[in-house]
């Protein structure tokens, strides 16, 4: 039995071993497209067509004789089975008790999908996992017009169907409450078409729906972002009229009073205190605010720090929305500079992000990403506190004093226009803290 | 003192005042040192001066070119050019010389391509490129590059998603190569992705040889954004120390902390809140004459342009944002008055690009805000004449009223002369011939305002008037010399007036006098 895998990465396995690399480049097209066409036999004049179109007919035809006999050849070192055979002179055949093809198993999954015999969750789990990745993902034959031709319709046929599968697959978990789950397909989708904007909009509905609403909001803002940097467009009215309506059910709600009181740590030792320092700017000019700014903006990245930035752009925060554009900045940290630890931050980053949020499970875990698993002195560079949310305030209480292993910097801009109680008491419960510094101008 | 070089015996328009004329320069190190007559400048000559005698020879500083795309115009010198294709056998004939002469290109770069001008009406296929270039990825993009053309190899090589619904099909169901809109854009990031630096580097100095020779001694480039790729600002970021000319970077992003991050004073350039005529998305407030359901589209909502306006006004920098039709420049001017006003900020110079299509009260406004307009006077050469773009897309009526640089000028608003290369040439005399020589009689301007767009309104462009833009004393030694007189020859010969040499900062970086006179 041979196994032949066209979803993804083309691929010819004999017994568990990879024999690819044996087939050259007309040996793969020509067996991928005898295989993947659901008929058993094929005439040679079409074949030499296809496959030698700019020779001459006796070339073509002996090129497509001796691409079989080598076919032949490789399988008969490799199997007992017969796999292609001829009847007479112009018919090829294929033995279809010999061979498994993924491209197969999908066709035959996906009808039984379409005929309704099965629209089960399994069904489709099924149809999700054969799709490796798209149909002859990196094979590519030049100067073949009509199977090129083939291929991309192929591709094309496959890849709209997937999407619908994928579609399909996250509304159902979602509908079950295994968010996570959903979003996880979803993702695989942005992988493919990551300025498709209605596979956006199924996430924030899905987010929203559990409860999650600062990560729909913090999904929105993203793609906002993504839209205007590639395309230089906004979302679409439908997801915008979505996302006010997440911000009016937010903001209806009453304000909940920040409980948490931020404590001197009795475990500050003096060692620990120099690894941390936090650091406000105060001002209610707007010119002293700019050369704060450009102050902190001077900070680069180098390879001994990584600056996470926070509030940069105005407007008031909803409930843990400064949590996750930290979590946004850190993202670049493992895709970037630690694949190695990517997978962890991505499910923890996916746990929260799938379930309404409670205060200590969060923190903790986003302090544990920042100090245990970046392996960096961390700078957080907070360009508007005035228009932070609560809970991200209450947050950096936390992370600060949580802080154990890397180092800390936090740099505060606050517009002292805005200054409010709250925020002068969590200026003031810092003030006592080793690594403190203000610096106010009138 | 030591004085390096003294330029004499020339006619020597300072551009401080329009009658003032000098005969002499002393240039020390890069800056000039002193201007005046002959006799007072030749006393100050130290033992090893570098004497040059202009023979009467027009001097100007070093012109200002204040919004062209660099990136892009190192690579259109590497690109095919189908602007002047007129059919498709033509345009396969230039991919195939070229895939010969591919040099360190990893693919094949076609632009300025238009089904309008060629004789098929209609677009090169995937297949009949494949034919000539089966093995090399080809890309034709389209003037406005809202469209490309792929051949098999490069759209396998993209991998755009079919989900974009961005691909033509023919009849047969078949891909015609033809990928339009969002797939466009992701084309071209891709195409983009696949050139690195080095190919940039590596043409770069006969780039800077054809702007050098048109006496171009400060370059605005407008890099990034959706239409191009943020490594073209990353490039121009990098490399600002070997570029023999200055060249002025506009990053067009939203993203401020970027800018802060790169220590730019300016933010935008090329953010488009409209399109442009020829696309038929410039913001019209009638339809367009060749388009009854269109008046064009705005790219951003108020509140989001207000957001960012107000965000990058607050900080301080400087805002250029590209505005074309009137719907989008009341848009961008009810911004600008909106943050300035909200963040008590005055003198920010922010920027309209192309402002093409402005009414009256739309002109006194921008006054008002005390901003500077970047304008593009050869647009009204290539597009203005009867029965082209201008009068096709927008009307005889309306076509009149583009580009009104005479009532701008008059109302006191400065104008910064561009060239918008890639898109036209670079080329600032022909741009001083265009504002000079409008169809349109009424906005035709004087050679000196016209010469002004192209020096000391270029530098006020970018704050730059205390250092540059005019001949004086203590200002970095940017000086071109021409072959005639600009204000005394006749305006419809200016285009022909050659750069006969460009200095910068002291050097002689371009030298066609036929030898330099010593005396």
């Amino acid at each position: 039995m041979i196994e032949f895998k066209f979803l993804g990465t083309y691929k010819i396995i004999s017994n568990s071993v990879d024999i690819t690399h044996k087939f050259s480049l007309k040996d793969k097209g020509l067996l991928c497209y005898i295989l993947a066409n659901n008929q058993y036999t094929f005439n040679r004049e079409k074949l030499a067509n296809m496959f030698w179109d700019n020779y001459k007919r006796e070339s073509a035809y002996s090129n497509l004789r001796y691409t079989i006999w080598h076919l032949r050849k490789i399988f008969n070192e490799h199997e007992n089975d017969i796999i292609i055979h001829s009847h007479g002179k112009n018919v090829i055949e294929i033995e279809e008790k010999n061979v498994q093809i993924d491209l197969r198993e999908w066709q035959r999954l996906t009808e039984t999908y379409i005929s309704g015999k099965d629209n089960s969750l399994d069904i489709l789990k099924k149809i999700s996992n054969t799709y490796n990745g798209d149909f002859l993902k990196d094979f590519y034959i030049y100067d073949n017009l009509e199977f090129n031709d083939w291929v991309f319709n192929m591709k094309e046929r496959l890849q709209r169907f997937y999407f619908e599968v994928q579609m399909d697959l996250a509304k159902i978990y979602s509908d079950n409450n295994e968010i996570r789950e959903s979003i996880n397909q979803l993702n695989k989708l942005i992988k493919i078409d990551p300025l498709n904007e209605s596979i956006y909009y199924a996430i924030i509905k899905y987010q929203y729906k559990s409860g999650n609403k600062v990560a729909a909001v913090n999904t929105y803002r993203n793609l906002k972002l993504l839209l205007r940097k590639e395309l230089n467009i906004s979302p679409s009215d439908k997801i915008q009229e979505f996302y006010h309506h997440i911000l009016k059910d937010e903001f209806k709600e009453d304000f909940v009073e920040n409980t948490y009181i931020p404590v001197k740590n009795p475990k500050n030792t003096p060692n620990e205190s120099e690894k941390k320092k936090i650091t406000f700017f105060v001002s209610e000019d707007s010119i002293c605010l700019k050369k704060f700014h450009q102050e902190i903006a001077k900070q680069a990245r180098t390879n001994k720090e990584y600056l996470i930035d926070i509030c940069q752009s105005p407007g008031k925060r909803i409930n843990y929305e400064g949590i996750f554009e930290i979590l946004d900045e850190v993202h670049d940290y493992f895709e970037h500079y630690d694949a190695s630890r990517k997978l962890e931050y991505d499910d923890i980053v996916s746990s929260i992000k799938s379930s309404s949020s409670i205060d200590y499970y969060l923190f903790n875990n986003v302090t544990q990403i920042i100090d245990v698993y970046m392996k960096t002195a961390i700078i957080i560079r907070i360009w508007n506190f005035h228009f932070l949310d609560s809970k991200s305030t209450d947050f950096i209480s936390f992370l600060y004093r949580n802080m154990k292993y890397n180092e800390i910097q936090i740099k505060i801009i606050v517009d002292e226009k805005w200054i409010n109680e709250r925020m002068n008491f969590f200026i003031e419960s810092f003030s006592k803290e080793n690594g403190f510094s203000q610096i106010v101008t009138i | 003192m030591n004085i390096d070089k003294i330029l004499f015996n020339g006619n020597i328009i300072t551009m401080k005042q329009e009658s003032e004329r000098m005969e002499a320069i002393a240039i020390s190190g890069d800056k000039i040192v002193a201007v005046g007559k002959n006799s007072e400048i030749l006393n100050l000559k130290s033992d090893n001066s570098e004497l040059i005698n202009l023979y009467k020879k027009t001097v100007l500083p070093g012109f200002f070119d204040s919004h062209l795309h660099l990136v892009s115009t190192i690579l259109s010198n590497i690109a095919i050019n189908c602007f002047e294709a007129e059919s498709i056998s033509e345009i396969l004939e230039l991919i195939e010389a070229k895939k010969n002469n591919m040099g360190n290109m990893p693919l094949i770069y076609g632009k300025g391509i238009s089904d309008f001008t060629l004789k098929e009406k209609r677009f090169p296929t995937r297949r009949e490129i494949d034919l000539v270039a089966p093995n090399v990825p080809v890309i034709l993009s389209s003037i406005e590059f809202h469209t490309v053309i792929v051949n098999s190899y490069a759209m396998h090589l993209f991998n755009i998603p079919f989900t974009t619904n961005s691909f033509e099909k023919d009849s047969q169901n078949r891909f015609t190569g033809k990928i339009s809109n969002r797939g466009s854009y992701i084309a071209r990031k891709k195409m983009f992705e696949m050139i690195s630096d080095k190919i940039y580097l590596d043409n770069l100095d006969k780039t800077m040889s054809q702007i050098i020779k048109k006496g171009i001694t400060t370059a605005v480039t407008v890099e990034g954004g959706s239409l191009f790729h943020d490594n073209h600002a990353d490039f121009i970021l990098n490399n600002r120390n070997i570029f023999p000319i200055d060249v002025e970077l506009f990053y067009s992003t939203t993203n401020t902390s970027k800018i802060l991050g790169a220590g730019l004073p300016r933010i935008g350039g090329d953010i488009f809140l409209d399109g442009s005529f020829r696309s038929q998305n410039a913001a019209l407030y009638e339809p367009y004459s060749d388009n009854k359901n269109s008046t064009g589209f705005l790219f951003f909502k108020r509140d989001e342009l207000f957001e960012f306006i107000s965000q990058s006004d607050n900080l301080r920098l400087q805002i250029a944002i590209h505005a074309v039709g009137p719907r989008a420049i009341d848009m961008l001017l009810d911004c600008y008055e909106q943050a300035m006003r909200e963040n008590n900020t005055s003198n920010q110079r922010h920027r309209i690009e192309h402002f093409e299509l402005p009414t009256e009260k739309q002109i006194l406004r921008a006054k008002e805000l005390n901003l500077v307009l970047a304008m593009h006077p050869t647009y009204e050469l290539y597009f203005r004449g009867k029965g082209d773009m201008y009068d096709t897309r927008i009307g005889y009526e309306r076509s009149i009223l583009t580009n009104p640089l005479k009532d701008i000028i008059d109302k006191g608003i400065t104008v910064a002369g561009c060239s918008d290369s890639d898109v036209l040439p670079i080329d600032t005399m022909l741009g001083i011939y265009a504002a000079t020589n409008q169809i349109n009689e009424n906005a035709r301007i004087s050679t000196y305002e016209a010469l002004k767009m192209y020096t000391i309104n270029g530098a006020y462009g970018i704050f730059q008037e205390d250092i540059k833009g005019t001949i004086d004393k203590n200002k970095l030694a940017d000086i071109i010399v021409l072959s005639s007189d600009p204000i005394v020859i006749k305006k419809e010969y200016l285009k022909d007036i050659k750069v006969l040499l460009t200095m910068k900062s002291g050097k002689i970086l371009h030298n066609s006098l036929g030898g330099l006179r010593y005396d």
